[in-house]
């Protein structure tokens, strides 16, 4: 019986150890050793006290307006149409093309009847 | 990658097929037998009553063509020579054969039929062939002036 109160302290008291160290690393629990400190982090001494500084700077509001320009539609930008146009003078080159390739590679135009003939006929008349 | 290998593989195939496809000419000179002596040529003056011919291609490929009336060389107004016909084909093997039936009035019924004539050709990789067919009569001239 003594043994096994023995064998059972020697195995929780390492662990509540263990427990008060991982809060430690985490942060989430408040050491004591801050919380007596009697500084409130709220109260940022490196805050500079002159409102001025505070202020928006100009480069401040450079980024907030190419930030509103960034939300422009895609369609109402130039680029996206000339892309666009582009795309669509290249779909309409390469379908001509093939088709103009295709029907060469299907034998081309007949040739024209030859005048002194009364008639042609067949394949491309 | 292997994609792209097929599919230039494909295209070569479809170019190769499509390379066949060459026009092959067949130009016919169609000619009535003015020959009255013979039995199954034309007496004087009938040739021209003929107002229409068809001419039609059978064997390696099909086609028809009808010549005339006024037009084509129909009717004919002197001579018992009609003229050249061209017949264009892709096929380059086989044997075509040509058939020319003339009637004596613009309805081309078996009753206006007077005259038929045939010829064959051996279809060749020849881009231009030349033949002479000549239309004999076959029926008298029961529909002129119709």
């Amino acid at each position: 019986m003594r043994a096994g109160i023995v064998v059972a302290l020697a195995v929780t008291l390492p662990l509540l150890g263990l427990r008060g160290v991982a809060h430690a690393d985490l942060g989430d629990e408040p050491s004591s050793k801050s919380s007596s400190g009697g500084i409130d982090q709220a109260d940022d001494a490196d805050k500079p006290k002159d409102p001025s500084l505070l202020d928006k700077k100009p480069a401040d509001a450079a980024v907030a307006q190419k930030k509103q320009v960034d939300t422009t539609p895609m369609y109402e930008k130039w680029q996206f149409w000339a892309i666009v146009g582009v795309a669509a003078v290249g779909v309409a080159a390469l379908i001509w093309g093939g088709s103009a390739l295709y029907h060469q590679l299907n034998g081309g135009d007949v040739r024209p009847c030859n005048m002194d003939f009364k008639g042609c006929f067949g394949e491309g008349h | 990658m292997r994609a792209a290998r097929l599919l230039f593989g494909l295209a070569l195939a479809a170019v190769g097929a499509a390379g066949c496809h060459d026009f092959h000419y067949y130009d016919v000179t169609v000619a009535f037998n003015g020959d009255s002596t013979q039995a199954n040529g034309f007496k004087v003056g009938e040739i021209g009553n003929i107002q229409v011919c068809v001419m039609s291609v059978s064997g390696a490929d099909s086609g028809s063509f009808r010549i005339g009336p006024n037009s084509q060389g129909l009717p004919v107004t002197s001579g018992s020579l009609i003229g050249t016909f061209e017949f264009s084909t892709f096929e380059d093997s086989g044997t075509l054969n040509f058939k020319v039936e003339a009637y004596d009035a613009s309805n081309t019924t078996p009753d206006c039929k007077v005259g038929e004539g045939t010829t064959s050709v051996m279809a060749t990789a020849t881009t231009t062939n030349t033949a002479m067919l000549t239309v004999n009569r076959t029926g008298n001239f029961t529909c002129t002036n119709m």
